[in-house]
This record gives structure tokens, sequence and C-alpha cells, in this order.
């Protein structure tokens, strides 16, 4: 089943950025071949909701971990090997009789492109194959049954085949002559295409998991417990965003007591980053990857909403007000549907007057928090409506983001303190900017003077 | 007069918000009084555009010129690309005395002889072209203009008649089908151009342009039945009866009237009660009576300012590393600073403050609003979504005006009647568009409590 999430979240969340930016996906995208790029990318864009599933991907990434594995191909080889493969048009196969003299006379010559491109190929197989089995002699099975491992045991067996471990072993070293090259390509092109095929697509996993494991490694990652399924629960110690340099962690809590988190704090005091940091390290335990935190343990939902920074949609005619409503209405419809979620709210109804946006916070926050199957952080400026909470629910933990005056200057702790906090510092901030004096102080005309 | 030191005060942001310029966007204010025929009339339009007048006396002279165009039914005379060849010939060639002049003629016409025909041909092309632009204009100021009852087009014909009925331009039309001009012709052609009236060719262009751009603008007014602002001199005051937003087709005339008394008018509504757009509209008319234009209304009255500010649209600075809040608050310095040093100015404000958190908005918007009332020479039009902020005001400070835009509820849906009305408005129906769209229904297990 596929996770819910959507391309709001995932812009807001910054998973794949814009190009030549930072993103979540590019930080563990140490891949060597594109092939491990592409298999990345696709669990980032199609996440997972069998918890079977991440805790098998969580194990095999802890245990490349573990062993500090470095990917042992090389990407070139890789590459040739794909060209090569990509082509099986069987009146390219080179024949070993029929030889004619303009053959013989390139061949002498070296001038026949597609002979030399053929022995380049076969070699890249042969290094690489080998250099693979090398590899897995010395890595030993951690013990599960897993869809990699199955995969693994398979690739062990194809490459400890004797015809196959012949062919192979023969490409390596030494000059081919013409009948090897033939003979080489017809195993491999032909007659042998799939289990090549098997064992580039395990080596783009491997590429994969090492890739991710050395980030998690380098980067000190905590990998996410999946609990049993039961009632929604997240536990999650010093998370942070994994972007932001020097980020401080805070920890959250929530299950059946505790649905809803209930966010406040002045501008610029760090809650979107917070919201932000949340988001990433939930997506990234569900799709199995390291997580940005010190630890965590998580029961699986069924997806994931954020909004963040949601737009205006003035082409559809929408208000940034409209454009809210409607994003509420989407989650709420999932969540009616009885799907398990995870819902991030920054700021919600900022796009109206302060009477509806009180009241419509009040009302979608108790309504979610009574639900069974969301669990919510939502942040708002409208601090009121934590006074209207607390007289309706009792399953909302109110944190806010503190500012620390120094010297008439906000200074910011970044760290997650229980309750509501009034901090404002607007005023201040004209007041630092000097309008008030400005205008008291400037050319006045009466009237009739 | 000096206009270089007394520029109107605008910038960019209100140019945007009013979306005034802009040759490249259909829905511009600009394009909007674009009929101009002639690339030249097209660009003195644009400098019209970004330099307002300052000056009463200039303003009122280009409204009558203007008003004295509305319902002649002229159109101007000559294509683009004659007029283009003759300013192209006046720019590109200095004035130049007659035997100098000569000697350049024959050396172009030699060096044409000699095989290289590219500058002769070229120049050629010019003058022909050029001269056939005069005649043309010649029967047109002759035959059509003369005539009008316009004080505006007479002086513009008196002005050029001497140049026009040169017995000269009468050879070149008999010479116009016969053989190419001789040495002799090219030259005596060239110098009436190059020679004493260089000066007056280049004058004569540009009035053609500005009479292209007034023929344009008189059209639209007389189309759009708009009005000619009376231009007020001394105090403070801006009166508009009708007035309404040129871009919209079905656009619903409002009524506004601030002066020192009352020199701040104080807008509410609820979200598309149509606040912004009237706001757009002040600033649009104001704009265009400073450009001595006819304005979407059915009356105005204005003074001259000194310039117009407005904050509508205002974007984070993310790049900056401004908030939406921050941005606003320097922008609010911004303006702040030239209603301090005494200009007397037109400032726009929608939802200021809307940034950060309720209370800050309020403290600062109503300080903001008070601060800004005593500078009597100025006008201001603030709209909020605090109403609180038009209670305390209404308590404690004199001369704002307190008006909105209403949104009636009819059977579960908003109508918008686009007049304003007296007073504050605390209209909101957030939570009913959000029951409209049925977000509780989806839980019927919790509906009662929240329907």
């Amino acid at each position: 089943m596929i996770w819910n999430t959507d391309k709001q979240t995932l812009d807001d969340l910054n998973i794949f950025g814009k190009k030549g930016k930072d993103s979540v996906y590019a930080l563990f995208n140490r891949t060597c071949t594109t092939g491990g790029a592409e298999k990345l990318e696709h669990i980032f864009h199609y996440p997972t909701t069998g918890a079977d599933e991440i805790r098998e991907r969580t194990q095999t990434i802890q245990f490349f971990c573990s062993t500090s594995a470095t990917f042992p191909l090389e990407a070139v080889w890789i590459e040739v090997m794909v060209a090569y493969l990509s082509d099986r048009d069987s009146r390219t196969l080179l024949r070993a009789d029929g030889e004619t003299m303009e053959s013989k006379l390139n061949k002498w010559l070296k001038a026949d492109t597609q002979l030399n491109f053929t022995q380049k190929a076969l070699k890249a197989i042969g290094e690489c194959l080998t250099r693979l089995n090398s590899f897995l002699e010395q890595t030993n099975e951690n013990g599960q049954s897993s869809a990699f491992q199955k995969m693994q045991k398979e690739v062990k067996s194809i490459l400890n085949n004797q015809e196959f471990k012949a062919a192979y072993s023969s490409l390596v070293g030494t000059r081919l002559s013409f009948e090897q090259i033939a003979s080489g390509d017809r195993f491999f092109r032909f007659t042998h295409y799939d289990q090549l095929q098997h064992i580039l697509e395990y080596v783009y996993w491997l590429d994969l998991y090492i890739s991710v494991a050395t980030v998690a490694r380098e980067r000190k990652l905590a990998f996410a417990e999946v609990l049993p399924d039961g009632d929604q629960q997240l536990h999650i110690q010093g998370f942070y965003h994994p972007l932001v340099p020097g980020a401080l962690g805070n920890n959250i809590e929530m299950n059946a007591s505790q649905r809803v988190l209930f966010l406040t704090g002045a501008n610029m005091a760090g809650k979107s980053t917070l919201m932000k940091s949340f988001g990433i390290t939930v997506f990234l335990a569900h799709i199995g990857l390291p997580v940005p935190a010190l630890s965590m343990k998580f029961t699986v939902s069924d997806g994931l909403y954020t909004t963040i920074n949601l737009s205006d949609n003035i082409q559809m005619g929408h208000s940034h007000f409209y454009a809210e409503v409607l994003r509420v209405k989407k989650v709420s419809m999932e969540l009616a549907a009885g799907k398990k979620l995870i819902i991030i709210f920054d700021e919600l109804f900022r796009g109206t007057n302060v009477k509806d946006a009180h009241e419509a916070t009040v009302a979608v926050t108790a309504l979610y928090s009574e639900l069974e199957n969301s669990l919510m952080l939502v942040s708002t400026h409208i601090v009121e409506a934590a006074d209207d909470l607390r007289h309706q629910c009792r399953n909302i933990r109110y944190a806010y983001m503190p500012t620390v005056m120094k010297d008439h200057q906000p200074v910011y702790t970044y760290v997650l303190t229980e309750g509501v906090t009034e901090d404002r510092h607007g005023m201040l901030i004209i007041q630092n900017e000097g309008i008030l004096d400005i205008l008291a102080n400037g050319k006045k005309e009466k009237i009739y003077e | 007069m000096n206009k270089e030191a007394r520029s109107f005060c605008t910038d960019r942001q209100t140019t945007e918000d009013l979306n005034l310029l802009g040759k490249y966007k259909t829905d511009s204010i600009f394009s909007l009084y674009n009929r101009t025929r002639t690339k030249g009339g097209e660009k003195l339009l644009e400098t019209y555009f970004q330099h307002p007048l300052t000056e009463a006396a200039a303003i009122e002279e280009r409204q009558r010129s203007i008003s004295s165009l509305v319902s002649k039914a002229l159109a101007f005379p000559v294509e683009e690309k004659e007029l283009e060849a003759l300013e192209q010939y006046l720019t590109s060639f200095a004035p130049v005395g007659k035997v100098k002049l000569f000697t350049e003629v024959l050396k172009r016409r030699s060096v044409a002889l000699a095989g290289m025909k590219e500058e002769q041909d070229h120049v050629y092309t010019l003058l022909t072209e050029g001269l056939k632009a005069l005649l043309k204009l010649r029967d047109w100021f002759r035959g059509t203009l003369t005539g009008m009852e316009s004080g505006y087009l007479q002086k513009l014909t008196g002005r050029y008649s001497a140049l026009l009925e040169n017995k000269l331009l009468d050879q070149f039309e008999a010479h116009i089908a016969g053989d190419r001009l001789s040495v002799m012709q090219q030259s005596k052609y060239e110098s009436f151009l190059r020679g004493d009236n260089h000066e007056t060719f280049n004058s004569l262009l540009r009035d053609c342009y500005e009479l292209d751009v007034f023929l344009g603008v008189a059209q639209l007014m007389e189309e759009n039945n708009y009005c000619c602002p009376v231009i007020l001199h001394g105090k403070a005051l801006l009166k508009l009866k009708g007035a309404y937003h040129p871009g919209l087709k079905k656009a619903i005339g409002n009524d506004l009237q601030l002066d020192a008394r009352q020199n701040m008018l104080f807008l509410t509504g609820a979200n598309m009660a149509g606040k912004s757009t009237f706001m757009k509209t002040i600033g649009i008319c104001c704009y265009l009576a400073h450009l001595g234009f006819p304005v979407p209304a059915k009356e105005m009255e204005t003074s001259v300012y000194d310039g117009l500010y407005s904050s509508i649209n205002l974007p984070d600075n993310i790049s900056k590393g401004y908030s939406h809040f921050y941005a606003e608050v320097l922008r609010v310095k911004e303006v702040a600073k030239e209603v301090a040093a005494g200009k007397k100015l037109l400032i726009i404000f929608d939802e200021l403050f809307k940034g950060t958190n309720v209370k800050d908005a309020f403290d600062a918007t109503s300080g903001v609003a008070r601060a800004m009332l005593d500078y009597k020479q100025s006008l201001f039009v603030l709209s909020t979504h605090i109403v609180e902020v038009g209670a305390l005001l209404q308590k404690e400070a004199v001369g704002i005006q307190y008006k909105y835009m209403p949104s009636l509820l009819e059977a579960n849906a908003t109508r918008y009647t686009y007049t304003l009305q007296e007073g504050i408005s605390d209209d909101r129906h957030g939570m009913m568009i959000i029951r409209q769209e049925g977000i509780f229904d989806l839980f019927p297990s919790k509906k009662l409590r929240y329907s």
C-alpha cells in the first residue's frame, strides 16, 4: 500500500527541493550508480506503509552501518554494463565463424568499434562480478529473511554457479581472444541475460543501502523502532532539522492521551523549523530510513499531511483563506475515510480576521483531537485559542518556542517548553525601527493654522 | 518651473500594487490608456506615466488639451513607418550649412556611382519617406485641423503653418511621381530638413506624438464617460463620486471625501467584499489625475500632491531574510519618513501588519494610525481585519472616517454589494465558508457539537 502524502507536503518539508538546492533526498543520496539513485528516489516518492517492510529496511541499513561497508564496485563498470546490455538485437551478436577479410582487417587495425566496445563491456562484467563475489564472501548474513536477504542469496548462488563463474572469471586480466569475446557476448547478453539483470537489481539496492548507511554513520542518525500495531503513537527524542547546521534537538511524545501538540511562539522563534523537522523525521521513519534524532519509536501511520507554506491560488480565484479551508477539507476527508494520519498545520487560518481564525482553529483542533486516527501538530499566533481548547479537550499538549530578551534584543533558545507563550515583540521591532519617533517629530500641519 | 526639483514621489511597490505601468501587461492602466498609433506616441505615454505632474497649471493645461479633442472623431493620419523615417532622418544627421551639405550629398552619390550604394539608398529612402509624411501632415493640418474648435489644435496648427506651407514641399509633391531627385534637388530638400528648421521639425515630431497620445486618451474618455478631475489649490482634499476600477467590466462606483478635517479613511469589510479593489481605485484615480488624464469616475476634485504610496500586496523578502511582518515594518518606516518630511501625500495601506499576532497588530496599527493622523497635509486610507482598532480610534481619535464594504448573507450564500457604507463592519463568515465546505459533516458522530 502506498503511503498517503502529497506535493504540498513534500514541498513544505523540502524533501526533493529545487534543483541545485539542499534537500532531504540530496542529503541521503550518496549513491554511485544511476540505478541506485533511481531506487532511492522511488522510495522517497512512494513510501510504503507495511511495518514489516520498514523494519526490514531499517535492519538492513543498520547492518551496513555496523559493517562500515563501502560500495565495492566502480560506477564506470555498471554504466558500461547497462549500456552494453541495453542492445539485445540478435543481429548484433558477434559470430566466431564466417569472418570476412574485411572484418579481419578491421580487427587487426583495431578499428572495429563494436568489437572494442564488447570487449570493454565484457571486461567490466568480469571485474564487476569477481569483485562482487568476493564482497559477498566477506559479508556475513545478518540472519533475517528480508527481501534484500533473499535477493542476496540468489545473487550468491548465481555467482557460484560453476558455468557462470567460469564464464566471468575467464574475462578478468588477460587480453581476450576474438573467440572468447564472441562466446562471452552470447553468454552474457543473450543466454544468461536474466541472471545478469538480477545481479544488477541487487547491486542498485546494495548501492542505496550502503549510501544511506554511510550518511547515517557520518551524521550519527538514529534508527526508528516500529511499535506493534495498535493505538497511534510516536516517541521522538532529540529530533532536529537535518539541513540546519547546529540545529538543537527537541522531544515529542504523542499518543491517545496527547493527540495534539499546540505550539505557540513569537515570530522567528523557530516554530516553523520545529514543525518541519518533525515532519521530516516522521517521513523518514515511514520509509525506513534513519532519522535525525537521538531515538524514535512509532506505530506506522497511513499518511502525513502538512500545511506550512500554503499559497493562495489567484488563478483559481482562491483567496489565501479559501485555500486553507480546502486544505483542511482534503485532510478531513482522508480522516473520515478512516486513515491514520499525522497532520501538521502551521498558522492555520491566518488569511482571515481574528475572530474567525480563533473560532476555526478551536473547532478544527478540538475535532481532530477527538478522532482516534490522527496525531496533530498545530501552531498559531492566536494564543487565546488555547484557553477555549483547555475547556473542551483533555488530550492536548501545549508547548512553545521561547524568546528571551537580552538588552532589548530578542534571543531564541529553540528549546520546546511546556505551556502557552504570549511572547510578542512586534511592537519592539517597530520601536527598534523608530517609526513612531519619526512620526512624532515630523513636520505636521494643523488644520486652519 | 523646475521639474527636476519637484518630481512626484512614488515607488515600485506602489506602481505594482496599482498595476499602473507595464507595457506588456494587457491589464495594466498604461495598456488601458495606450491607444497610440505611433511608436513615438507610445514612448511619450510611457514617460508621462513615469513622471506624473506636480504643478496644477501643467495638469490643467494637459486636461484642457485632451478635453478639447473629445468627440472630434479625429484619427492620426500618418503611417507609423513614414513618421519613423522622418524621425530617423532628423536624429541621424546633425544640422549643417548648405555648402557643406551639398558636398556631403555629392560625395555620397559619387560613392554610390562607384557601386557602393547602401548609404545613399538608405538616406534617400529616409528623406523621401520623411517628406511624404510631412506632406500628409500638412494636408491634415490644412484640411481637417484648422477648422476645429479646439484651442489646442489651433495653437498646434498655427505653430507649424509657416513651416508646412513652405513652397519646397509643394515642389516635392509635384515631383513625387517623377524621376529620382538630382544631386541639386536632394541637397535642397535635405537642407530644408537639416538647415535652420531642424529644431522646429523635431518639435513638430514631439507635438505629433503628443497629439497621438491625446487623441487616444480623448477617445477612451468619450467611450467610457470618464471625467476630468477638478484641480484644487490649497489644503489637501480628495473628492470622488462614482469612482470605479477601470480594469473591471461591471464595476460599481463609490464616493469618498477626504480633507484636512478628516484626513483618514478607516476601511473594514469581510474577505472578498471589495476593500482592496476600492483602495486601488482611489490610488489609480489620484495617479491619473496627476497625469492630467481623465479618471474612471463621475466627478473628481483633488488638490495636487507631492506623492502617492501604497502597500497592498506586500511580499516577504526571503532572500533578504525578512519575514512578512518585518517587510511590513520596513515599508511603514519608509513611508513614515516621507510623511514626517512634511510632504503632501496620499497613503494607502491595505491590511497593515497582518504578518504578526493580533495584539501586536492591534497596537501597531492603532499607534501608526494615530501618529499619522496629525499630518493634516496628507491623506490616509487604511484597511484592517482588526475591527477593534476601529472601536479604539472612534473613542480616542478625531478626524477619521469609518466606512465598510458590506457583505450580505442570503440563503447560505454571501452577496457583496461593493457599495461603501458608513461605519465599521465586523462582518465575517470564515466559519460559514468552513461549514459550507462540509468539513464537520464528514464526521457524523461529532457533528452535533460543531454545527
